[in-house]
């Protein structure tokens, strides 16, 4: 990575950069900031906003299947699609990894390894929501950097 | 039925998120102009997956409408509205994605269907087309699949 930068974009570039080497982010997550240009810049704040309110209900959903004496296996696959899903468009590649991983074990019916699997979506999740709330506080102070010097070409 | 899509606000001057990727995916956003307003209906049980399909058929001017399980998108048709497209998850709420499409395809709709979703084994991509979707696509749908099917769509 390259050495720290003081000016805030690159800052956020940079981290970007990070998430992507990491495995977090993949190019589907490049793909909405290119959508972003073509709608509005509050559209990924949005997005995201969506996204885990949305992946936290089926997550609490997948955890009440499970904790069942009869474990719902086709509510854990169908919630298990949505999330998948979603994750996959968010561009959040190792959460969506996880998801598949837990879905064979769904699949197979294999409770122990579907508790197993399950805690390692939810740890992608949090390491996701955290990467999300960095991005989202690099850009309000893009934002208000902005407004105080107003010198931002558009890409 | 769908939430409303997020409102536009005017694009700031602030952002820079310039990499080689981010460049390459812009320009596919941009290689096609439309000679003819394409219609689309979007059929995914997902929010975010709707939102986000919905506005990348946007971004190429294609009029979108969405809905977010089997039954509705069935109705919709039967009522007799039209489109030139038609995407369309597979496991979706109330009626899932197999049976919608042969409900579809039974009402003789000949239009152009994308199966996107999910689920990314060759039973179910089987499963998909034969239940009468054109295209197989693994989820997330993205410009490199969508503009040769745009293209076509409008005759170019």
């Amino acid at each position: 990575m390259a050495g720290s930068s003081t000016d805030p974009t690159q800052q956020l570039n940079d981290y970007i950069r990070t998430m992507h080497d990491q495995g977090i982010l993949d190019d589907n997550f490049d793909q909405l900031l290119a959508l972003r240009r073509e709608q509005n810049p509050r559209f990924i704040t949005e997005l995201i906003s969506m996204f885990t309110n949305d992946a936290e209900a089926y997550i609490a959903e997948i955890t009440n299947a499970l904790s069942l004496t009869e474990v719902d296996f086709s509510t854990i696959i169908s919630k298990l699609h949505q999330l998948k899903g979603s994750t996959s468009g968010i561009g959040g590649h190792r959460m969506y990894q996880a998801c598949c991983e837990l879905r064979v074990a769904a699949d197979d019916g294999d409770k122990d390894r579907c508790d197993e699997l399950f805690l390692r979506v939810k740890e992608e999740f949090n390491t996701l929501k955290q990467c999300f709330d960095s991005i989202s506080e690099m850009r309000r102070n893009i934002i208000s950097n902005g407004t105080r010097r107003r010198r931002r070409r558009p890409l | 039925m769908a939430p409303t899509l997020p409102s536009g606000d005017q694009a700031s001057d602030q952002d820079n998120w310039d990499n080689g990727r981010l460049a390459r995916k812009r320009q596919l956003l941009t290689e096609i102009v439309l000679r003819n307003r394409l219609t689309a209906l979007v059929v995914d049980g997902d929010t975010t997956c709707r939102v986000l399909e919905q506005l990348l058929l946007r971004s190429y001017e294609v009029q979108t409408q969405g809905v977010d399980n089997g039954r509705d998108a069935v109705a919709l048709i039967a009522s007799g509205v039209k489109f030139n497209l038609i995407i369309i998850d597979m496991i979706l709420p109330v009626l899932n994605g197999l049976e919608a499409t042969r409900q579809i395809r039974d009402m003789g709709v000949h239009c152009k269907m994308l199966g996107v979703t999910a689920c990314s084994g060759e039973s179910e991509r089987q499963a998909f087309l034969a239940a009468g979707v054109d295209v197989f696509i693994e989820k997330p749908l993205d410009p490199e699949h969508l503009v040769p099917i745009l293209r076509e769509l409008d005759g170019q």
